[in-house]
């Protein structure tokens, strides 16, 4: 009895107790880690990866693969800045315009995936790839300095009470999510598609509409991303996106090896998105050069989805 | 059902009445070209319309350049086809090419190794590199995408290492150079290692019992599996042949670009992708290698079209992936849409 509490505790809790454990020798390690500027500053800078986890994830739920995250995530902010700074449009204009461009993108996934029959890696890249020509042929690949209004701004820069306003506004989003897709019919019909996609259309789900919902939600996530980021750094930043490939993988199937092994679960994948920018930022802290955090990421992923698989095969 | 009566032997009345009709029949070839060649249409259309609208795009001269152009692109999408054709997809090239690109041109600048056995040792380590990947995926049965991905991260962080991120030129070595620029008769070296390596993988996919066995295991597993062929030692081949053919294309693209860049390979993702998955979906829709040459040679053209007609690199940069989406989906919608059954 005790002994089955506790391997169960461990498998599938066993990132917590790990997380812990990292967070606990980076403080010990690095005395600048556990400082109430520096987890602020952590928490505000993991709201825009907790967002594209999430874009992610909801795709991914549905059994399908969305990387145009990678370039719509620097395309929404640089379309931003571009419409404020240089065209001179009012931000709210700007802000639905950045928004739209973000909405095309999942459209387009969607229907390239579900209309044309593209697989979905192929397809979402190609749309990444569009997205980057676009980026260069709006800029070239220079960022564009901004200023926004202070109601503009107050996505990326504001407080509440001392949190950082996007953080806040990233945990409402997951709070909704959370519900979303564990209590309502959307949610429960999603997982189903991702289970068998033929099994669910055999029992009257209308696959195709749903996934090209979760599509253009996960991208208008991406795009709330990017808005963040945008006002955050007041700058249209064109060369951001690739680097947070693999981080989110990562986050995502770290999530996969806790509560519901096997499965992608959103505060999983909060969790995921933590630890890995817990772990690049101690990283930082410890004076550890960058090029070993593509390194870390990419074995945390293999080590994410070899304690997944080996769990799966014990459970079966 | 003419195809069930041909397999059996058998046939009736009516399949010998439907077989003697001429429009059927022109209705199948019409079928079998579509689903086979779907990629040829698209390359026509693609150089007939290049030819017209820049004199100097079909010329002989031009070719070659398109042909050096494609090289490196090729020789990956090669061993991406070989991975595909067992059933597994691999996006660790990118990570292989720029950590063998850059311990190539470690070795070379600071250790002074001869020129051969650089070339070896880059394929060695592609190889090693490719042992792992089949390791990850095809003994512990991880899925493949994430797996590569990861392995693409954990070389691609490596490729830093040796220089933080700074160049290290390659021009005070000629044969290094010789590989990516030189010239035989009017032919560059790359074309010659593309062909090499189209032709050494022709003949294990087509002409040696282990491509039948490989492609076997990629179409249906749980059959190859009732046929006694071992689906594990299969892909693990496939994954460690591609990893070879990622380490000659790290190679010959230090030569090309004449320096070690730790980021080289990574504007080389869509082509690769895009060639392959062309050769691969809408010729004979399976993966196979020519197909996957033609795919590359039409992205090669378009890229070529482009610095012809004199287009910005900015504009460029929008118009390829467009351009390679609409190949792409003229070419599966012409497949998809069958004349007869």
């Amino acid at each position: 009895m005790n002994r089955s509490l506790f391997r169960k505790a461990i498998g599938n809790y066993g990132l917590l107790f790990i997380y812990a454990g990292v967070f606990v020798f980076f403080s010990f390690a690095a005395p600048a880690f556990f400082t109430h500027g520096n987890m602020i500053g952590l928490i505000h800078y993991t709201a825009e990866m907790l967002l594209l986890v999430l874009g992610f994830s909801i795709v991914f739920i549905s059994g399908e693969f969305d990387l145009s995250f990678m370039y719509v995530f620097p395309l929404v902010t640089v379309i931003l800045a571009f419409f404020i700074s240089i065209l001179g449009w009012s931000p709210s204009s700007a802000l639905v315009m950045a928004m739209l461009v973000a909405f095309l993108a999942g459209l387009t996934n969607g229907f390239l995936t579900m209309y044309v029959k593209i697989p979905s890696f192929f397809a979402t890249i190609s749309v990444a790839f569009i997205c980057f020509g676009v980026i260069h042929a709006v800029t070239g690949p220079y960022s564009i300095p901004c200023y926004f209004v202070p109601w503009l701004a107050f996505f990326g820069q504001g407080y509440i009470g001392g949190i950082p306003f996007n953080f806040i506004l990233a945990g409402i989003l997951y709070i909704i999510f959370t519900f979303i897709l564990g209590m309502t019919r959307f949610g429960r019909q999603l997982y189903a598609i991702g289970d068998d996609a033929e099994a669910a259309r055999n029992i009257g789900i209308k696959v195709n509409l749903y996934k090209m919902l979760a599509f253009i939600l996960g991208s208008l996530i991406v795009g709330l991303a990017g808005v963040m980021y945008c006002t955050r750094l007041a700058s249209g930043q064109a060369t951001t996106g690739p680097g947070f490939m693999l981080p989110v993988f990562a986050a995502v199937f770290l999530g996969m090896t806790m509560f519901k092994v096997g499965r992608v679960t959103i505060y999983g994948a909060l969790i995921g998105a933590f630890f890995m920018n817990t772990v690049a930022n101690g990283m930082t802290h410890l004076g550890i050069p960058f090029y070993w955090q593509p390194f870390v990421s990419g074995a945390v992923l293999i080590g994410a989805v070899l304690t997944t698989i080996a769990k799966e095969r014990i459970e079966i | 059902m003419v195809a069930n009566n041909r397999s059996t032997g058998l046939s009736t009345d009516k399949d010998i009445l439907i077989k003697k009709s001429i429009l059927l029949r022109i209705g199948r070839a019409m079928n079998w070209f579509r689903y086979n060649l779907a990629l040829i249409i698209p390359a026509i259309v693609v150089v007939v319309v290049l030819s017209c609208l820049h004199p100097s795009f079909l010329t002989v001269r031009n070719m070659t350049n398109i042909l050096r152009e494609v090289s490196v692109i090729g020789i990956l999408a090669v061993g991406l086809c070989i991975v595909m054709a067992s059933g597994k997809f691999d996006i660790s090239f990118y990570g292989v090419g720029n950590f063998v690109m850059m311990t190539c041109a470690v070795l070379v600048s600071s250790y002074q190794l001869p020129f051969i056995s650089v070339v070896l040792l880059g394929i060695a380590i592609g190889m090693a590199i490719g042992a792992l990947n089949g390791f990850l995926v095809s003994i512990l049965h991880l899925p493949d995408i994430m797996a590569t991905i990861g392995v693409a991260g954990l070389f691609a962080g490596l490729s830093y290492m040796y220089t933080e991120g700074v160049f290290i030129w390659m021009y005070a070595f000629p044969r290094i150079i010789w590989l990516g620029t030189g010239k035989v008769g009017p032919i560059t070296v790359p074309v010659f290692v593309l062909i090499a390596a189209v032709i050494i993988a022709y003949i294990f996919m087509y002409k040696l019992k282990h491509g039948l066995r490989l492609e076997a295991v990629g179409i249906n597993p749980d059959a190859a599996t009732h046929a006694g062929i071992s689906t594990v030692k299969y892909r693990f081949l496939a994954f460690l042949l591609a990893g070879g053919f990622y380490g000659v294309a790290g190679v010959v693209y230090l030569g090309r670009m004449g320096k070690g860049l730790p980021t080289g390979f990574d504007a080389l993702m869509l082509p690769v992708f895009a060639a392959t998955f062309m050769g691969t979906a809408m010729f004979k829709g399976k993966a196979n290698i020519i197909g996957t040459v033609v795919g590359a040679f039409i992205l090669g053209s378009v890229m070529n079209g482009l610095t012809l007609l004199n287009i910005h690199w900015t504009r460029a940069d929008l118009y390829r992936p467009v351009i390679f989406l609409i190949i792409l989906i003229a070419a599966v919608s012409i497949r998809k849409r069958r004349v007869v059954g």
